[in-house]
């Protein structure tokens, strides 16, 4: 027997006083180890049968039924009482606790038997004896004693009134509650039903008003206070336990303190932690609602992908294993290849590894997922062109040998450009309805200088989308530069019935008619033609100066043999100008468009060749530049331009000390910039509108541009910044309409100067190493020139005179 | 711009509907006239489009991992559940004796 007692009894003598062994005992209850004390205090009564030793094995015996009943262990609490009665309770103070809880464990006629055995018994348990037996009733119906038929039939009520509102028979239920009186232990229930009648209807106010009524004692302040735990927001520790009792009754098992604590894993990172709860909670959801399992994974995936992405690739690699195996994967991602996709298309990802992800996330799609958030072709529509977005970012990849790892990573800029396209062709396919895909392809297009593809996909859109006014003029300016004027004026037509106050198309509709009067010539339809100039001058001469229409139409003129009307023209044309040089050139260069005789060619030549040696003035200056710059943005080839280009520059040269007009002297800056090469003229004449002109930001744009053209060794972005910073404060400040549409090419490129300025200070090479990322310089000078560029064509009708350069579409990028 | 962006710029909450967010940029659009505020008006207008392209919001949910949906709201609809979850008479008596 000895090597079954406690330690401490072991070491016990028969010495020990009974103070000793009391205290003994009773540190052992205080620690909650009421087991222990239950043994101790049996050794020692072995021991010693003594009246105190008896007293502890009693009061040891009540402890450890009552941490049975805490603890819900009623079976082990019923054998503990049975065996505490065999004993017998002689203290008359343990007796009646003994008595209070031999009803927890379904003793309840032992209890009653026990109670009319005390020889003092106490009305106040007594009157508690009765609450308990009438609350077990309730809950077991089976054990009320038949000695109490009242309280039997009172409790049979109570249950029938809980099974009506089980089928929500709430008048039936009052009904059954109705015949018990307030006198009744049963009482208490009438009011626990009424309230949980009311908390079903959401009714919380009613609910509380019955249920504060309830004893905190009996059975039914208890349920009640554990549906009551779920109304709380911020439930406290008592809560919990309640809470988890109505989890396991309403899920089957409790589920919201692992929610938290993943919540709380997440918050801290804490990966190791996420995935140890997270595998058991998902098999939890699971079995509540499927649909709540993917949440879950839904929710997860983001901080997970952030955690990811702050970890070495390795341990990256490990943890993504580590959750696939334990998360369910979304049911439209069943391979996770969605996932991985977006995952190397982050920071620290590859566009290369993403296309590759979602290529397979295709395949997927092809061999069916369910629970896609949109219909099948959208989603693979948009996946397409995902892939077309980012091929695209590959095409772009910088070209620098020692930038790159790989250089047979790069592929053939061909068969790059070809994925790109048919990818974004497949998404077209699939969903011919994505303005965005048709603009992708279009911008691609225009990039790689492909017109008819251009073209051919501008049509596509416009078969889907007719009313789409950028495709619209895209496509005018397209024909504008395929010398196609019927189609010109068709899409002008077309616009101006989208867009009926749009001034713009006035220029467009000149431009056409002088295009079609110029083809008309050549067909030799002369009425035809003269009908179009009659036009113009009717209606149209607004859009352009006089002298660059009437030169046209002395061209028509000498075309269709009427030498006289064609002089006649020339000397109107004289009259509308303060000298006539830049009538000559427009005359040299229309007479080889309309296929004019040598001689008139050559006569109009050394005219303008005559011209040009007189004193520089100028407008001469401005007009010369602004009617090559038209010629040369709507791309017009003819036969000795580039001697034109020649002796215009020349001319040029000489205005260094001119007192130029403001307009002029954009222009002439506009047309050194586009003919490129004079960057040492260009330079004088920018530092020369600077000074005449130091409120104009055009000026102070342009040089930043010529620097920036120039390479990256002539980048010094702190003047570059402080000199565009100063243009930006000004075009926001000019009332000039002009100069407010400078403003976002100003933006741009103070981006991209604050880019690389950026990048010069990370980079390991410093100042003329290599600050060029992904998209950046110097391939975007180029598309900030050509913006640049394109808002210049934009300059149509108001002030910008160029009847041969086109108004530009947002759109068009053409190098 | 990304949805959120497209949601701040025209200032309404990412659960405005339709209505609302059409009577907002018709709003901001007499407030920030093109020809008064050109590149406002643009940042209007790109926010308007985007919110109102159904495409837009399938393209967020495919290509992006972010979710309107939090541990925090699955807890709170668990508690809902929870809280109207019409337990049986024995489920509930069952409460009465749990530890």
């Amino acid at each position: 027997m000895a090597g079954h007692h406690p330690k401490s009894a072991q070491h016990g003598t028969g010495s020990d006083d009974s103070a000793t062994r009391q205290r003994t005992v009773e540190e052992l209850i205080a620690k909650g180890r009421e087991k222990e004390a239950f043994k101790q205090a049996k050794f020692y009564f072995h021991r010693e049968a003594s009246p105190e030793n008896r007293l502890l094995v009693e009061r040891t015996y009540v402890v450890r039924l009552q941490a049975l009943i805490r603890g819900g262990m009623f079976s082990a609490g019923k054998e503990v009482a049975l065996s505490l009665l065999e004993f017998g309770v002689k203290d008359p103070a343990l007796l009646q606790q003994v008595v209070l809880l031999l009803p927890e464990v379904g003793l309840a006629d032992k209890a009653l038997a026990l109670q009319a055995q005390s020889p003092s018994p106490s009305s106040d348990v007594q009157d508690q004896l009765l609450l308990k037996l009438a609350d077990r009733a309730v809950l077991h119906p089976e054990e009320t004693p038949a000695s109490l038929p009242g309280v039997r039939e009172a409790a049979g009520r109570v249950r029938s009134a809980l099974t009506a509102l089980d089928s929500d028979n709430e008048t039936q239920a009052l009904e059954f509650l109705q015949p018990i009186p307030r006198s009744s232990p049963l009482a208490d229930w009438r009011f626990f039903v009424r309230g949980l009648i009311a908390f079903r209807k959401q009714d919380s106010e009613q609910a509380k008003s019955n249920w504060d009524r309830l004893d905190p004692q009996r059975a039914a302040h208890k349920i009640a206070q554990t549906l009551l735990a779920s109304s709380d927001q911020k439930p406290h520790a008592d809560q919990q336990k309640q809470l988890k009792a109505l989890e396991l009754q309403a899920f089957g098992e409790a589920v919201l303190d692992r929610l938290a604590e993943l919540r709380r894993a997440l918050e801290t990172s804490d990966w190791k932690r996420a995935l140890q709860v997270i595998g058991p909670l998902r098999m939890t959801l699971q079995r509540i609602n499927p649909r709540d399992s993917q949440r879950l994974t839904e929710i997860v995936l983001f901080p997970l992908s952030t955690g990811l992405s702050q970890q070495s690739l390795r341990e990256a690699e490990r943890l993504l294993k580590e959750f696939k195996a334990t998360l369910e994967p979304l049911s439209w991602d069943p391979h996770w290849n969605r996932f991985q996709a977006i995952l190397w298309e982050g920071p620290q990802g590859g566009p290369r590894q993403a296309v590759q992800f979602w290529r397979a996330y295709l395949l997927d799609l092809e061999k069916g997922v369910s629970g896609l958030p949109g219909e099948l072709r959208q989603v693979q529509a948009l996946v397409w062109r995902r892939i077309g977005v980012l091929s695209r970012e590959l095409d772009r990849e910088p070209d620098f040998g020692f930038f790159q790892d790989d250089p047979e990573d790069f592929e053939e800029d061909s068969e790059a450009r070809n994925q790109v396209a048919e990818a974004l062709q497949n998404s077209l396919r699939l969903d011919p309805k994505q303005r965005r895909t048709y603009e992708l392809l279009i911008e691609c297009y225009d990039d790689w200088d492909q017109p008819d593809r251009l073209v051919a996909t501008l049509e596509e859109l416009l078969k889907v989308f007719p009313d789409d006014v950028d495709a619209l003029r895209q496509l005018l300016h397209e024909r504008q530069l395929r010398d196609e004027p019927e189609l010109v004026l068709s899409y002008v037509e077309r616009l101006r019935k989208l867009r009926p106050l749009d001034t713009k198309l006035a220029w467009d509709e000149a431009w056409g008619r002088l295009a079609r009067a110029r083809h008309l010539a050549l067909a030799k339809r002369w009425e035809d033609g003269r009908a179009e100039f009659a036009r113009i001058e009717s209606s149209l001469k607004e859009c352009m100066p006089t002298y660059r229409l009437f030169s046209r139409r002395a061209a028509f003129e000498f075309k269709a043999g009427d030498a006289m009307r064609a002089e006649v023209c020339i000397e109107t044309a004289r009259g509308s100008l303060p000298e006539p040089t830049p009538l000559f050139l427009s005359l040299a260069i229309e007479a080889v468009r309309y296929h004019l005789s040598k001689p008139l060619q050559s006569r109009f030549n050394e005219d303008f060749k005559k011209a040009l040696t007189k004193k520089v003035i100028s407008e001469t200056a401005g007009e010369l530049a602004g009617a090559l710059t038209g010629y040369f943005v709507s791309e017009v080839e003819y036969n000795g331009r580039a001697t034109h280009v020649k002796e215009v520059v020349g001319y040029l040269r000489r205005t260094t000390r001119t007192k130029y007009l403001e307009p002029d002297l954009q222009h002439v800056c506009r047309f050194l910039q586009l003919v490129g090469g004079e960057d040492k003229l260009l330079t004088t004449l920018l530092k020369r509108g600077v000074k005449l002109f130091p409120s104009s930001p055009f000026f102070m744009l342009t040089e930043v541009d010529l620097d920036l053209r120039k390479g990256p060794m002539s980048v010094r972005p702190q003047p570059m910044q402080k000199k565009l910073e100063k243009a930006l404060a000004l075009a926001e400040a000019s009332p000039n309409p002009k100069d407010a549409e400078l403003i976002p090419i100003i933006k741009q490129t103070l981006a991209r100067v604050r880019d690389v300025a950026e990048a010069m200070r990370s980079s390991p090479f410093g100042r003329g190493g290599m600050p060029f990322g992904r998209g950046g310089m110097p391939g975007s000078f180029g598309d900030m020139i050509d913006a640049m560029f394109s808002r210049f064509g934009d300059m149509g009708p108001d002030d910008d005179e160029d009847d041969d350069g086109p108004s530009q579409s947002p759109r068009r990028k053409r190098k | 711009m990304d949805m959120r962006n497209a949601h701040e710029t025209l200032g309404v909450s990412s659960n405005a509907d339709a209505a609302e967010i059409r009577n907002r940029y018709l709003q901001l659009v007499r407030e920030f006239p093109p020809d008064r505020a050109p590149e406002r008006f643009a940042e209007i207008r790109a926010a308007y489009d985007e919110l109102r392209d159904p495409s837009v919001e399938l393209g967020r949910r495919v290509f992006t991992l972010t979710t309107r949906d939090s541990l925090a709201d699955m807890e709170a609809e668990l508690r809902g559940r929870l809280k109207s979850a019409k337990l049986t008479s024995a489920a509930l008596l069952s409460l009465a004796e749990t530890p």
